[in-house]
């Protein structure tokens, strides 16, 4: 018996060394499978990045770009030197975290007398948010009866008199350009007097007019890539797309080295801002920006293809 | 103990050090480091419907400088982007590599189909103006 039971115990030990054994390489077979897809998921997000989403809302039509008007239901922008048209989301994480700058920013404004419009995917769904971020009582209007859209949140849009957008600032707002839209609430002649500042060496325009005004000739550059809607009203006749990947190839033989190129950097970080800038002036093109230092973190605003 | 060490520490560690890193790379990078370069035909639908324009693509290069997918960004026609597609399919690239590690790479390249006097050329920044056969 003894022999015997020893060969059944080898034989049992022998099974279960191969079942351990099998059981391991299907674990260590599955832990690849993961690993390759956690690799390919983080592979494609480095490529793909997303943008933290300001809702569910779809939204149609022009983005929100400085020259270009803006009108929104029950809103009279006529006969106000300036006025501030708040794009919000109660489901934005920047919207929220820039609360106390939008109240700040109100009641700055009421003291100056520049009415403040706020505008939100449902207005049904967003009263806490609005008396919580202490935007209650203002004139508040659902995204799609606007005009034009804005392409992230928040969004600040300074209007003038005419219903022209005059300056914009996109995303959660560093504490120096907090400062600089307060300082405009405060002295709302500047929104016609600023049209252009010194941004490094380059000029920054703040209206399209004075652009218009002070270049004979310019092509207008949107250097974001070819998923983003183009800037403006029309926009197809009055913007060169030329994303930023391709602009050192594609400029010297698609752009006119007679024009002044403007980078539309309204709506592209000021890191990009500047990379388009050197790569067209190491070319040799006359650079000048438009609204450069309005955009930062944002969340992204979805739109429905035009 | 070691066995389970190499099976679920090691291994997994290989397979990611294995991994080819991507990194993206500018037009001019890439075109610099390109060994065989086939340009695309102009399309004779193309030429006679009078397309022309720009034509962008997407190419990811392997670690062995090989092209291992196009995508096509923008293209004058359909026609246009498969002569393209076809056309860089073929191009070899000098393996690259960042801090000694090879990496695949992830670029574009531009052509420029257009029809002067009456005749077509593609252009490429690199190569200059070419008459198709």
């Amino acid at each position: 018996m003894e022999p015997n039971g020893g060969k059944a115990i080898m034989s049992v030990n022998k099974n279960v060394k191969m079942v351990i054994r099998r059981v391991s390489i299907e674990i260590l077979s599955l832990s690849l499978a993961a690993m390759g897809a956690v690799l390919l998921i983080r592979g494609w997000n480095y490529l793909h990045p997303e943008q933290p989403s300001s809702g569910t809302e779809i939204v149609s039509g022009p983005s929100i770009a400085i020259g270009s008007e803006l009108a929104v239901p029950g809103v009279e922008f006529k006969g106000h030197l300036m006025s501030l048209v708040l794009v919000t989301s109660p489901q934005c994480t920047y919207c929220i975290a820039s609360e106390p700058f939008h109240a700040r920013l109100r009641a700055e404004a009421q003291r100056n007398k520049i009415p403040v419009y706020v505008t939100v995917p449902n207005t049904r769904q967003a009263g806490d948010y609005l008396k919580k971020a202490g935007l209650a009582g203002l004139v508040t209007s659902e995204w799609r009866d606007m005009s034009a859209q804005a392409e992230g949140t928040p969004t600040i849009v300074a209007v003038d008199s005419s219903a022209t957008v005059r300056r914009l600032w996109l995303g959660r707002l560093p504490s120096n350009e907090e400062t600089s839209l307060l300082a405009l609430v405060n002295a709302p002649n500047g929104l016609y007097s600023t049209d252009r500042e010194i941004h490094g060496r380059i000029v920054n325009y703040y209206s399209r007019t004075a652009i218009e005004q002070s270049l004979a000739s310019l092509d207008l550059i949107d250097v974001r890539e070819r998923d983003r809607p183009a800037i403006g009203v029309g926009a197809k006749t009055d913007v060169t797309k030329m994303p930023l990947l391709e602009l050192a190839t594609r400029a010297p033989l698609e752009l006119n080295h007679a024009h002044a190129q403007v980078i539309d950097c309204s709506v592209i970080p000021l890191t990009e801002c500047s990379r388009a800038i050197e790569g067209l002036q190491r070319i040799g093109f006359r650079v000048a920006t438009l609204g450069a230092g309005a955009f930062y973190s944002n969340c992204q605003v979805h739109k429905s293809p035009t | 103990m070691w066995p389970r060490i190499i099976e679920f520490v090691f291994l997994p560690a290989l397979v990611i050090a294995a991994t080819p890193a991507q990194v993206l790379v500018g037009i001019g990078v890439l075109r610099h480091e390109a060994e065989r370069v086939v340009m695309p035909e102009y399309p004779s639908v193309s030429f006679v419907d009078g397309h022309k324009g720009p034509a962008v693509a997407e190419v990811r290069v392997s670690i062995d400088g090989k092209v291992a997918h196009i995508r096509m960004l923008e293209a004058p026609d359909q026609a246009i982007a498969e002569s393209v597609s076809s056309a860089v399919q073929k191009w070899r690239f000098h393996p690259f590599s960042v801090a000694g590690r090879a990496v695949e790479v992830i670029s574009r390249v531009v052509f420029y189909f257009r029809i002067v006097d009456g005749k077509p050329f593609v252009i490429d920044e690199g190569n200059g103006a070419r008459k198709p056969d």
